[in-house]
């Protein structure tokens, strides 16, 4: 059975174990940017959210400027700029990881901002007002009453952004920040195989797969209301 | 003593002059209702006298407490620690209830107890089970607000304003959003009030319910006080030939 399987893919097992440990290194890397850029993008889209619903007109404007550029040009040349563009313009060499996650947290929280705006304009004016009745502050109302009902608001868009994520992650090749499309394209290209492409697009769907699960699930549980 | 006193409340949104200078005094104890005509700016003066909306003109007194003073043809507002305090002392039932549907009845009733008075969860939650025996809701504390009937709701809304100890209770046309059959709980739970003794204003559509509990029934028209009186005054005052024709589109 695994002498078929090695024969199937034409390649040694020694060959091919040592193709999975540079994939699950690069899978782990790919976890990293998803990570770090889930960690700050989701809390820098509520801020985004919140600024372009400012009551201050050009706060607002800035703030559509901002989101305008991020998600009209290519996140692909956002990231050669956050990466290349210090240097070219002031001499600093940026850190590449550091560089990649900045470039992804800046592109995604300008759409998780349009997805948090929907959800905070879907929550009626009257939770606004019962809250400031009852004495709640103004940030007590936001944090307790108004963003848990616009999380569950925002879970359907989020999660397809998530997955959209899981995949934008490849494009951290660009300024050459390993990652596991990284590390695909090299093993394919140094073993003339397609069987790395094969592995990395099985990983991406995993990885995939999860990042649903975990949507569906947290769905599941912030069902019993409305 | 007066629990409320306004003196000409005037409110515009841009062109449209809503409130013409409205007065109007809430003795302790006693139950306002406040009827007239839709548009006629009932609900802009709740909201004036809650602080859901700022009154452009006008003298505010709520439990001793000045919310605004009128100089130089301006309302003037206190400062935040005064409004605040005005706030805790106040409570309103809005017509939609404004449950939070991300909390069970309990802590809808609970969590403002807690962070806002800073009183113990414990102690909150024996305030608000007191209030859901009252209001026959006992059953319902682990329910969720979609869970419940538009009545039930209404109930726990008005136990969610009863549970922070107010001095003054204000309602927003609490049954123009319930089905007819389910009217008849609501107003049984605030008859109940002001058998109580609760300081209540009610903006409501229920004519007989307003007569029969009502001390003072404001009649508005178009932004003015049209009277002011006795529910038997207002009622039976076949001379003003305004209120008459009100009453008898009602009745149809």
């Amino acid at each position: 059975m695994g002498e078929f399987f090695f024969n199937l893919i034409n390649m040694k097992p020694e060959v091919f174990s040592g193709l999975m440990g540079q994939m699950a290194q690069g899978c782990w890397q790919t976890a990293e940017i998803f990570f770090y850029t889930a960690l700050f993008s989701v809390p820098l889209g509520v801020v985004v959210a919140l600024l372009r619903e400012s009551a201050l007109k050009p706060v607002g404007a800035v703030t559509r400027f901002y989101q305008l550029v991020m998600r009209g040009t290519p996140l692909m040349l956002q990231l050669m700029f956050v990466m290349y563009g210090p240097y070219y313009m002031f001499g600093v060499s940026m850190n590449r990881f550091f560089a990649c996650i900045l470039a992804f947290v800046i592109n995604y929280a300008a759409y998780f901002g349009e997805i948090f705006r929907a959800g905070i304009n879907a929550i009626p004016q009257g939770q606004y007002e019962a809250g400031k009745v009852l004495g709640y502050t103004r940030v007590q109302t936001f944090m307790y009453i108004v963003l848990p009902q616009v999380i569950k608001q925002v879970l359907p868009p989020a999660g397809s952004e998530f997955l959209v994520l899981v995949k934008d992650t490849a494009l951290a090749n660009v300024i050459a920040q390993p990652q596991l499309f990284d590390v695909a394209k090299k093993t394919s290209g140094s073993m003339v195989s397609i069987v790395p492409l094969v592995v990395a697009a099985v990983i991406y769907l995993v990885m995939s797969a999860v990042v649903e699960a975990c949507f569906h699930q947290a769905e599941r549980r912030l069902d019993y209301y409305w | 003593m007066y629990l409320l006193e306004a003196k000409g409340v005037r409110k515009s949104f841009g062109e449209n002059c809503v409130l013409k200078g409205v007065d109007l005094t809430v003795e302790e104890g006693q139950v306002v209702s406040i009827i007239g005509p839709s548009g006629s700016g009932k609900s802009t003066l709740l909201r004036c006298l809650t602080q859901l909306e700022r009154a452009d003109e006008g003298a505010i007194s709520i439990c001793g407490r000045v919310m605004t003073t009128q100089e130089n043809g301006k309302a003037v507002y206190s400062d935040a620690a005064a409004l605040r305090q005005i706030m805790l002392d106040v409570g309103l039932v809005f017509q939609n209830f404004q449950l939070f549907p991300h909390w069970s009845v309990l802590r809808n009733l609970t969590d403002a107890q807690v962070r806002v008075l800073g009183r113990s969860r414990a102690e909150a939650e024996e305030v608000a089970r007191d209030l859901l025996r009252k209001t026959k809701l006992s059953d319902k504390e682990a329910s969720y607000p979609c869970q419940l009937s538009g009545g039930q709701q209404q109930r726990v809304a008005i136990a969610r304003a009863l549970a922070m100890s107010p001095k003054i209770l204000f309602f927003d046309e609490p049954t123009s959003a319930l089905d007819p059959e389910l009217i008849g709980e609501i107003l049984e739970v605030i008859r109940d009030l002001a058998s109580q003794r609760m300081t209540m204003v009610i903006v409501t559509h229920e004519m007989t319910f307003a007569r029969e509990i009502s001390d003072r029934v404001l009649f508005l028209e178009q932004g003015s006080v049209l009277t002011f009186d006795t529910p038997e005054a207002v009622f039976n005052d076949t001379s003003n030939s305004r209120i008459q024709a009100f009453l008898s589109l009602l009745k149809k």
